[in-house]
């Protein structure tokens, strides 16, 4: 049966969808320009530079910026420490989570309170560096995983999620004799595939965007990751220098199109990664675990 | 119950354990002056001095912190470095750290305790490294400049401005003193039938004529006079109308430049273009204002003039018949020429303590550096390897675009490493083009008129500690000056709230060191 609908409805939903899709313009707009301009002649960019789309479609800058093994190296380091990264922070959370998430756990809370610590009181910048220097970590992509492998905000989160699941679940796998390790691996970790999936994200989204760590911790440029490198185009080529006075005069600084390129090459890969978790946020939690 | 306790015993042992040892690093390290004490650990062995003695004859080991402005930075392993390290007898370690992102990583090393030995610092007088040198991490080198031959020759009034405390601590990369004036469309000015403005009132008639007069010939009123950015060049320009650079003396005090009636007229001058339009509206939020110049809207760029070398290459594919000169210096109403001047240097070298552990291994340090001037070092940073990258010819070095391009992607911001830069030369380069040769010129010509900082020797406490925030508030008033927003009471007043908010003692610490300099 199809309700009527009041006018005054239609015109409200007419005014939502429109104001929305002006907000998806607004939004995406950047994003648009970003990518015309990186295939745009410096000379366009200049004489329009809210362009859209270029009246001129040029590769030269692209080019240009793989000419030289430096963003495929710093691009291939980033997909590296991403992957390493956030597989470890995974095992690590999820394997520290899940003991936390019973009530049974002796000294649970205590263990809590001493996790809660350090979301209050961190090392900070210099001890951290001192910390990962001892470990003999400079210099070494451990150093860009190891100190963060667990997020404890993203611990406490896990470890509330793993406590949602049924816990008449596990008592009858327990009864049909299942151990602890079973039930995590086969049970527990397939159930709570939406909470990996989101996690996956933040953490793989932190370690794309990490630059202040790998400036830190690694002095050997080969292993610089994408962020670096970024940094350095965009704020070269905005003359974020301060005084020009004081630049060498044989500096030469890269154009807006060598910019513009760059955002596009070390951002798309990220966003390529949300699509493939999309499906497991619209999935249920528990479709289809208990019957009854 | 029993067992619970153990764990949190265990808990708490674990944490203490681990902030202890988070502690217990930094002050020893950071703090100590004497480097002997500080991280026995192993792996400082990368950054911590060889032991070998000055005088034996294999290298010795030089360690640096450096910056570079590229993507990539220079290659250690080339056979540039090579030659440096053969001529110097050194092996040398340089850790490149990205132009973008060097106080936040110098910071954390200085704080560490982890600094290599000759480290490159760009904060100028900034709370963190004063307070470094203050507390002794760093040595004194301004008694040992004399005996090295080509440091001794760096500008001895440079140095006197890097005192700390009345001692020399560092080495600086050399710069040109009179490196400010403007550049302008020289094409523009032709077809108008102008001059080259030589005063203040000049160039503004010629912002004028480059708005209202078409100078592209297109028909449309497109064009305007002046280039600006949000860093706008107020303090330029201020010379020009007579102000100081930096500091003045006024009824035996010791004012900041903004202060000068100069300063007022420099800051009128940009609220009449910016009423009259002959500026681009926009200018406090665009970031390059050679775009402007680039898109050939602009006629005018007030700056370093070498900037016509580099900057400009997209004005000329956009329209090859554009032609840019330079101008320097100005004149002053009263008819006086004046260049407002540079620092002169751009980042200081400093020597580090924690892994210099003696002055033995400072003269090694040192004699590096001076080292990096002779004639050999200064052909390579400038022009690579003859018969590779150059030939001589009449005593200049020829180089054809295949030795250039070839040079270029092996030296890769090399120069950074050298106190002389690109300014000590000894083979003059044969390829020059004529606006290059003209700026050099000027370059030498008019350091005799460069302005220098009166106030640049002292060192203001409260400037160091609190001299961003308070900068800020006649920053932000002479932005609204300038489009109107507020008038001169306005002005008047962020000046008074300047010194109410700690600038009275800026000025009576300057006063007071000036005087006692001056005695």
């Amino acid at each position: 049966m199809k309700i009527k609908r009041h006018p005054g409805e239609i015109l409200f939903d007419c005014i939502n969808y429109l104001f929305l899709f002006l907000f998806a313009v607004i939004t995406l707009f950047p994003f648009l320009n970003i990518i015309a301009c990186s295939f745009a002649t410096t000379q366009e960019i200049l004489t329009n530079p809210l362009m859209l789309f270029p009246k001129e479609i040029t590769l030269e800058t692209y080019k240009y910026i793989f000419s030289t093994p430096t963003l495929v190296r710093s691009l291939g380091n980033s997909v590296f420490i991403t992957l390493a990264g956030t597989a470890v922070n995974i095992a690590m959370t999820t394997i520290m989570a899940y003991p936390l998430a019973h009530k049974n756990l002796i000294g649970r809370k205590y263990l809590m309170l001493g996790i809660t610590f350090t979301m209050l009181f961190g090392g900070g910048m210099i001890p951290s560096y001192l910390l990962v220097k001892s470990l003999h970590l400079l210099d070494s992509y451990w150093a860009l995983v190891l100190p963060g492998a667990i997020g404890t905000f993203n611990l406490i989160l896990v470890k509330n999620s793993f406590q949602q699941l049924p816990d008449s679940l596990e008592e009858s796998a327990k009864i049909d004799g299942a151990n602890d390790l079973f039930i995590f691996s086969k049970i527990v970790l397939p159930l709570s595939l939406p909470t990996l999936a989101t996690f996956t994200l933040f953490y793989a989204v932190g370690h794309w965007n990490s630059f202040m760590q790998p400036l830190l911790y690694i002095n050997d440029s080969t292993k610089w990751p994408v962020q670096v490198l970024l940094r350095q185009i965009v704020m070269l080529s905005q003359g974020g220098l301060g005084d020009s006075e004081m630049l060498d005069p044989s500096v030469v600084l890269p154009a807006q199109t060598i910019k513009m390129a760059s955002i596009v090459v070390s951002t798309t890969p990220i966003l390529l990664v949300y699509p493939f978790l999309q499906k497991y946020f619209v999935k249920g939690v528990l479709v289809g675990s208990i019957k009854g | 119950m029993k067992k619970s306790l153990r764990i949190l015993a265990m808990t708490l042992a674990l944490s203490a354990a681990a902030s202890m040892a988070g502690c217990s690093g930094s002050p020893s390290s950071s703090v100590s002056p004497n480097p002997s004490s500080s991280s026995p650990s192993p792996a400082s062995n990368v950054n911590s001095s060889s032991q070998a003695p000055v005088e034996s004859a294999g290298p010795n080991k030089v360690t640096m912190l450096n910056n570079f402005y590229a993507t990539d930075p220079p290659k250690t392993d080339s056979v540039i470095f090579e030659r440096i390290s053969q001529h110097t007898n050194t092996e040398l370690e340089i850790t490149w750290v990205p132009y973008a992102a060097y106080n936040e990583k110098f910071n954390a090393l200085l704080a560490a305790g982890d600094l290599p030995q000759i480290v490159l610092n760009n904060e100028g007088k900034k709370a963190g490294i004063i307070n470094a040198v203050r507390s002794g991490m760093f040595w004194e080198i301004g008694p040992e400049i004399q005996n090295y031959p080509n440091l001794s020759q760096l500008n001895s009034k440079v140095f006197d401005t890097l005192a700390v405390d009345g001692k020399v601590y560092a080495l600086f990369r050399q710069r040109v003193l009179a490196r400010n004036g403007y550049i302008i469309r020289k094409d523009w000015l032709d077809k108008l039938g102008l001059e080259m403005p030589k005063t203040i009132d000049e160039v503004y008639k010629v912002a004028e004529a480059f708005t209202t007069m078409d100078p592209d010939g297109n028909g449309i009123a497109d064009t305007f006079g002046v280039a600006e950015s949000s860093n706008f060049q107020v303090r330029e320009v201020s010379v020009w109308c007579g102000s100081q650079t930096g500091n003045f003396m006024k009824d035996g005090k010791m004012y900041p430049e903004f202060f000068h009636d100069g300063y007022l007229a420099a800051l009128d001058f940009y609220r009449n273009l910016y009423a009259n339009d002959y500026i681009n509206k926009d200018f406090p939020v665009v970031k390059q204002r050679g775009d402007n110049i680039n898109n050939g809207k602009a006629g005018i760029y007030f700056g370093v003039i070498d900037d016509v070398n580099t900057k400009f290459n997209d004005l000329y594919k956009l329209n090859p018949e554009a032609e840019l000169d330079v101008m320097q210096p100005l004149y002053t109403p009263d008819g006086i020429p004046v260049v407002r001047a540079t620092s002169g240097y751009n980042g200081l070298f400093y020597f580090s303590k924690t892994s210099i552990p003696d002055e033995a291994q400072l003269q090694v340090c040192l004699r590096f550096m001076d080292q990096l001037g002779d004639d050999e070092i200064c052909d390579l940073i400038n022009f690579g390897i003859e018969g590779d990258h150059y030939t001589v010819k009449d005593g200049k070095a020829i180089r054809t675009p295949e030795q250039i391009s070839a040079f270029n992607v092996l030296q890769n911001d090399i120069s950074q490493i050298s106190p002389f830069g690109s300014m000590r030369k000894h083979l003059v380069g044969g390829d020059v083009t004529p606006i290059a040769e003209k700026v050099e010129t000027l370059f030498a010509q008019n350091e005799q008129y460069a302005i220098t900082d009166i106030g640049a020797p002292f060192l203001s406490d409260t400037a160091i500690k609190m001299g961003d925030e308070l900068n800020q508030i006649y920053k932000d008033a002479q932005v609204k000056y300038v489009l109107g927003e507020i008038d001169l009471d306005g002005w008047n007043q962020a000046k008074e709230e300047w010194l109410k908010a700690g600038g009275d003692k800026v000025i009576e610490e300057y006063t007071q060191q000036y005087s006692e300099f001056n005695k």
